[in-house]
């Protein structure tokens, strides 16, 4: 799993580290204690990568829709799938309190029993960041469609030449 | 390695050897490997001869190509050209009749006024390289000259046991009335020498040789002269009787005779003769080419054949045509059980062929005047449309595979096969089992015959054909040479998606 | 061929990714530790020693911030439930038990009664009184020990060898003890209005009118000393408190780990301890990050610890800053930055000194200086050899109290 979490990784830039370290499973101290997001939304992504690549090569798999613009239109619904998934996920633990203010606020205090909170005017995880997120769980899916493309597409009757070769 | 010899005479038999070339084209069974025709003609300007010749010519480059070791039935019967000619000329360097028969030159007295009494002045001046107009007298006197010829020779020496000769003729006109029985009588004459004195070759073999023949009688009658020309088909039915008459004689020194007939008779132009004289194709010679195909049919033998044990024709099987219904425009649907099983698959795999190729029928304005042509339709035409994307033909049938010569010659069969159906489409007496307007891949037949696998939901029209063309290309035999392959491919196809049974 | 292999190749990687990784979670839930078996401990008994020498009398002859700070420790030891049982004693040459309660003590503890009290309280033997105090801890005693802390070697001694001389008995006599028993010391300055005779090392009476510094020591097991603090944080010492300072043998390990923020620039972790990808901020040419620590373990006073100057960054080119940022797991941050061009990989050993705190050496006084001279009201004579023989009792074989490792990679 490791190597899902990296290619993630890669891309934190894009959607900010705070949320790279909450979807990897750590906790505030940078230990890992779960549950691992990326395997939850790694595996959705390269689930939903490779139904599209077969319903096109092999489902459809259609003399008259094997152009280059006709796969183009399925990589393209690969990223929008997983562009929603990743965004709705990451909404969803945002906006549902699930994160914890470590990761949310960029100040943190402590109440009397010791639990912490953020400081309001201090956030730093927004639902930008979940959209950013999600433009890197399509970029990722596209990548895996490209592969699965490349790797399997041999044996499609009528679109074994789309894209290329 | 059965041969059959085709000896067509005059215009309807090479209008006959075209409508057998394209059921060969097109894959129909036929019981021989080879066939090696051959057209007696001294209109050697003919344009119905120059169409089959052409025809013929690129039938034989094609056929090398089809010779595929898997299942491909189109171009699958040889054509083999004695001597590499079609036609048997007649060679003389005389022009008119009495010339010919040197009245003037060579004649006593005596003789020439015998000749003025069996020949009318018209007829001693007719001019004979334009063919006997209609004249089986004098045809008959011209024709006497086959055994002199280089093309007879080279039949003789190819011939081998086991060959069979069909001679094909029409009973009415000029040149096949008179032929055929003078054909068949060198044939069975035996110990004929050439020229040079010496016998020609396996003589003794075509003999013995099983024959049989075609008269074909009318199906079309002439509009009026309009070059001078003394074709009159008013005496066509007398000549008929007047032939057929003649041709009782010929019980029990052919095999099999068969009568060829229709009674709705269309117009043609009106010419004698040259490159003028080019009839629309008729589904009668459609039917002559069937009855070629029933001659050398083995299961037919036991029929067609009745020798006794030394060999001698005890009798001879007289056959005709027949179809189901009797109207003006016929289908598929009217034809026999048996022709079915003959002609609906081959002809409709042979459409779609061409069809995926861009030919197809179109109305084109014509000085006015409205006309049905055939035209490759960029349009339609689905191979220039889809190889670029279809795995079928990815790194195999790419742009230039079209320029190769065979496949330009496969074409150009295509191109007249079209335009052969066309011509029977538009006879008095149609034959029109396809729509040829229908740019459909699957709606082109008429009638209500179950011949094309039906649409499904995921591939309809063309794309069904491609479908088929990408599933079928990995099953042909990788050491095929591409156009062989093309071939190949195209008859699996065409055979998956085109599977008639009764 | 080729198609079979990138085929095979790509169904090996998917297969690799998919393949779930359970272990570390496993490992996680087979680590747990067992539960524990709670035993409510016992409460310690509470031994409070006043000095009631002559040099005490000051503190009490005005009787406010002195009683009060008395009054409000002691007050704030039984209501935090930390013992059930407090002993009260006044302690000169011995010392007296006095068996009232704490506001009677307090009551008590003014200037008429002191001169009636029995006992030497003439000299002040600062040895004598911390063995005193010292023998009476024990697992379950702990000692409160009030005084001046001023060394009275009189008029015939020479004062600066004389407190050398008490420094070393005093590490002689709690090196002893610290052999049979884990002790650990807190030592409080306190400030409280002075109006009375203040002696000198000759025992030379200056009269004075200020505030003058006195100590309340606590000592007792290092664990009940512990549990002291935690109980009675220095806030709830009123009067006037100004310095702290513990003494232990610490044996504390302290947890930490690198937080996400604050920062300055930007970082990734590849774990709480790994800092990777370093990257300055334009703006102001800094790295900064954080560590939050648990120094609870530690007997360690809070001004200690957020004294920059009691660690060792341990590289030159990063600067320290801590503050006491109680949450959840952790007691304090470091902020640890740099402005250096460039972030080399390194491994960061932060170390926090294990010394006396540099207000010891402020408020001492080792030369019997006049009282009236400028700064002197604020400084105790002897100080500094007192704790610094308890200090040197401990005998402590390295001069660090505890270390962080932060690894800086590329």
């Amino acid at each position: 799993m490791s190597i899902i979490r990296n290619i993630y990784s890669w891309l934190s830039p894009m959607y900010g580290n705070e949320l790279y370290e909450y979807l990897k499973g750590n906790d505030c101290d940078g230990v890992f204690i779960g549950p691992d997001h990326f395997l939850t939304i790694g595996l959705i992504m390269i689930g939903i990568s490779l139904l599209v690549f077969i319903a096109y090569y092999y489902l459809i798999n259609h003399p008259r829709y094997n152009r280059w613009y006709h796969w183009g239109t399925f990589l393209f619904l690969t990223g929008i799938f997983n562009l929603f998934i990743g965004f709705g996920y990451t909404y969803s633990k945002l906006n549902g309190g699930n994160i914890p203010a470590c990761f949310t606020y960029s100040q943190i205090e402590a109440t009397d029993d010791g639990s912490i909170f953020g400081v309001d005017g201090t956030e730093i995880l927004f639902n930008s960041n979940c959209w950013q997120f999600g433009l890197a769980n399509a970029i990722i899916a596209i990548a895996f469609f490209i592969i699965f493309t490349f790797a399997f597409k041999w044996w499609s009757r009528n679109c074994k030449h789309s894209p290329l070769f | 390695m059965s041969k059959l010899y085709v000896f067509g005479i005059g215009g309807t038999g090479a209008r006959v050897l075209k409508s057998l070339t394209m059921l060969l084209a097109a894959g129909a069974d036929c019981g021989a490997d080879t066939i090696v025709p051959v057209i007696i003609d001294r209109d050697t300007s003919n344009k119905d001869l120059s169409r089959t010749e052409l025809l013929i010519e690129d039938y034989i480059i094609v056929n090398e190509i089809a010779k595929t070791n898997g299942k491909n039935r189109f171009f699958n019967t040889k054509i083999d050209l004695l001597n590499g000619e079609l036609c048997l000329k007649l060679i003389d360097n005389t022009q008119k009749f009495d010339e010919f028969i040197g009245r003037n030159s060579t004649m006593s007295q005596e003789n020439q006024a015998l000749v003025d009494m069996l020949f009318s002045k018209e007829t001693l001046k007719l001019d004979m390289t334009e063919g006997f107009q209609g004249n089986p007298n004098i045809g008959s006197v011209v024709l006497n000259q086959f055994d002199d010829n280089d093309v007879f020779k080279a039949f003789g020496t190819s011939f081998k046991d086991g060959d069979k000769i069909i001679i094909i003729s029409s009973i009415f006109g000029g040149t096949g009335a008179s032929g055929f029985p003078l054909l068949r009588k060198i044939l069975q004459t035996p110990n004929v020498k050439g020229v040079d004195g010496k016998e020609l070759d396996n003589w003794g073999l075509v003999n013995k040789a099983p024959i049989g023949a075609i008269s074909v009688l009318p199906y079309f009658i002439v509009g009026s002269p309009t070059d001078g020309s003394l074709v009159n088909s008013d005496t066509f039915i007398d000549k008929t009787r007047a032939a057929l008459s003649y041709y009782k004689t010929e019980d029990k020194k052919i095999d099999t005779l068969y009568y060829i007939a229709d009674k709705l008779t269309t117009i043609y132009e009106h010419h004698k003769g040259g490159d003028t004289q080019k009839n629309d194709a008729h589904f009668v010679e459609l039917s002559a080419a069937l009855a070629v195909l029933d001659f050398v049919n083995p299961e037919n033998n036991s029929k067609n054949f009745h020798r006794d044990t030394k060999n001698n024709i005890e009798r001879t099987t007289y056959k005709e045509f027949g179809i189901n219904a009797n109207i003006q425009k016929l289908s598929f649907n009217n034809l026999t059980d048996e022709t079915k099983r003959l002609i609906v698959n081959p002809l409709s795999r042979f459409l779609l062929f061409a069809k995926y190729m861009g030919y197809t029928v179109v109305k084109e304005n014509n000085n006015g005047k409205e006309e049905l042509v055939v035209r490759n339709v960029e349009n339609n035409d689905i191979f220039e449309k889809e190889h670029k994307f279809q795995p079928y033909a990815h790194k195999r049938f790419t742009s230039d595979f079209r320029k190769n010569n065979n496949i330009q010659k496969l074409e150009s069969v295509q191109e007249k096969f079209f335009e052969w159906l066309l011509e029977m489409d538009k006879q008095e007496h149609k034959f029109s089992p396809f729509n040829l307007l229908a740019s459909s891949a699957t709606d082109f037949i008429e009638g209500d015959l179950k011949i094309v696998k039906p649409d499904n939901l995921k591939y309809k029209n063309w794309a069904k054909v491609d479908n088929e063309l990408n599933r079928q290309i990995h099953k042909i035999d990788k050491a095929c040479e591409n156009d062989s392959r093309f071939i190949e491919l195209f008859y699996r196809v065409t055979e998956a998606l085109i599977n008639y049974k009764n | 061929m080729k198609k079979v292999i990138l085929a095979l190749f790509a169904f090996v990687i998917v297969l690799f990714l998919t393949s779930c990784e359970n272990d570390r979670k496993k490992k996680n839930d087979t680590n747990s530790p067992p539960d524990e078996v709670e035993i409510t401990p016992s409460k310690p008994t509470v031994n409070v020693y006043v000095e009631n020498s002559v040099s005490m009398f000051g503190y009490i002859s005005s009787g406010n911030e002195f009683d009060r700070s008395i009054s409000s420790l002691l007050t704030s030891i039984k209501v935090s439930g930390y013992t059930d049982s407090i002993n009260l004693f006044y302690i000169n040459s011995r010392t007296f038990r006095q068996n009232v309660d704490i506001s009677t003590f307090i009551r008590r503890t003014n200037i008429h009664n002191a001169q009636t009290w029995p006992g030497d309280k003439s000299k002040t033997d600062m040895c004598a009184l911390f063995d005193t105090v010292a023998s009476a801890v024990n697992d379950s005693t702990i000692s409160i020990f009030v005084s001046d802390c001023i060394f009275s070697p009189g008029k015939n001694e020479d004062a600066g060898n004389y407190i050398g001389a008490q420094k070393d008995k005093i590490t002689t006599t709690i090196n002893k003890k610290l052999n049979s028993q884990n002790l650990a010391f807190i030592v409080y300055r306190l400030k409280s209005e002075f109006k009375g005779d203040y002696f000198d090392c000759k025992d030379d009476p200056t009269p004075i009118n200020d505030k003058r510094p006195y100590f309340i020591w606590i000592i007792g097991t290092a664990k009940n000393i512990g549990t002291f603090k935690q109980k009675i944080p220095t806030s709830k010492i009123e009067g006037n408190l100004q310095n702290s300072f513990t003494i232990s043998k610490n044996k504390g390990e302290i947890t930490y780990a690198i937080q996400l923020h604050p920062k300055i620039g930007d970082f990734k972790r590849t774990d709480s301890k790994t800092i990777i990808n370093a990257k300055k901020d334009n703006d102001s040419e800094k790295f900064m990050f954080s560590i939050a620590v648990d120094f609870s373990s530690l007997l360690v006073d809070p001004s200690y610890l957020i004294d920059s100057g009691n660690y060792d960054p341990g590289n030159t080119k990063y600067s320290l800053e801590i503050i006491a940022k109680p949450m959840e797991k952790y007691t304090h941050l470091i902020k640890v930055t740099t402005t250096s061009r460039i972030i080399s990989p390194t491994k960061l050993t932060i170390k926090l000194k294990n010394k006396i705190p540099d207000w010891i050496y402020t408020y001492s006084d080792s030369t019997c200086t006049n009282i009236k001279n400028n700064g002197m009201m604020e400084r105790t004579y002897g100080l500094s050899h007192i704790v610094k023989g308890i200090y040197k009792a401990f005998n402590y074989q390295q001069e660090t109290l505890s270390k962080i490792e932060i690894s800086i990679n590329q």
